[in-house]
């Protein structure tokens, strides 16, 4: 299967899955010029929502990224209590969650400033600019900090 | 056009384990298929600006 993040994004947003946009693709919609290859997204990482993200991605292949052997998201890990971070690669794309965003909150704190879009007809939360840049600088890689750089440009000249 | 990447993975280097493992995957791929990585990545932004720029529109329209 080719790389198709509608694809992945759709499979969120159909659903129901509850999370909110971050990272790359978060900065490049304000208008960065930094592309990017992973979908990112911060969500509440329950036993019953991966077990929900289990279901919702089990057509797609979803394989541990990180680890050498790559073992399938489907079968492992089998306890499911005190995961933070996903690490995914799926046939249609790389996808990360995260429950806790440096610099700039879990899911219920970027919840209160996120921003609520209509994305391929469904709704969709992107975090916030100024969480994004908060948490562009609180990363310290001197990407993230160029990207947070263009951010505060972008916001200052288009008062978002 | 084959690369070896092996050695990238054995070094020390100042990549994160998740960036890591992207470059690899990056490197693995195809030229069409990073040309579909890219076209893919560029419609979802296409995607998101264009709401975010309805929404900017209509929080304008409601300030006027």
């Amino acid at each position: 299967m080719k790389t198709n993040f509608k694809l992945l994004l759709n499979k969120l947003t159909e659903n129901d899955f509850d999370f909110i946009l971050i990272g790359g693709f978060a900065a490049a919609a304000y208008g960065s010029s930094y592309v990017t290859y992973d979908l990112d997204v911060c969500a509440v990482l329950t036993p019953a929502n991966i077990e929900k993200l289990r279901s919702i991605l089990s057509d797609i292949n979803p394989v541990h990224r990180i680890s050498n052997n790559k073992p399938s998201f489907l079968d492992f890990p089998e306890n499911l209590v005190g995961i933070n971070n996903l690490y995914l690669q799926t046939d249609a794309g790389v996808l990360d969650f995260i429950s806790n965003v440096t610099g700039a909150g879990n899911f219920d704190e970027l919840s209160k400033s996120a921003i609520e879009l209509q994305i391929f007809e469904r709704k969709c939360k992107i975090i916030s600019i100024e969480d994004l840049i908060k948490s562009k600088l609180a990363i310290k890689r001197p990407k993230d900090i160029e990207v947070a750089n263009e951010l505060k440009v972008i916001r200052q000249t288009k008062k978002i | 056009m084959n690369i070896d990447i092996s050695n990238i993975f054995t070094t020390e280097n100042a990549l994160s384990h998740e960036q890591m493992s992207l470059l690899k995957r990056n490197l693995e791929l195809s030229v069409d298929e990073r040309i579909n990585q890219l076209q893919s990545a560029v419609e979802l932004i296409e995607e998101m600006r264009n709401s975010l720029k309805e929404k900017n529109e209509d929080k304008l329209q409601a300030l006027t």
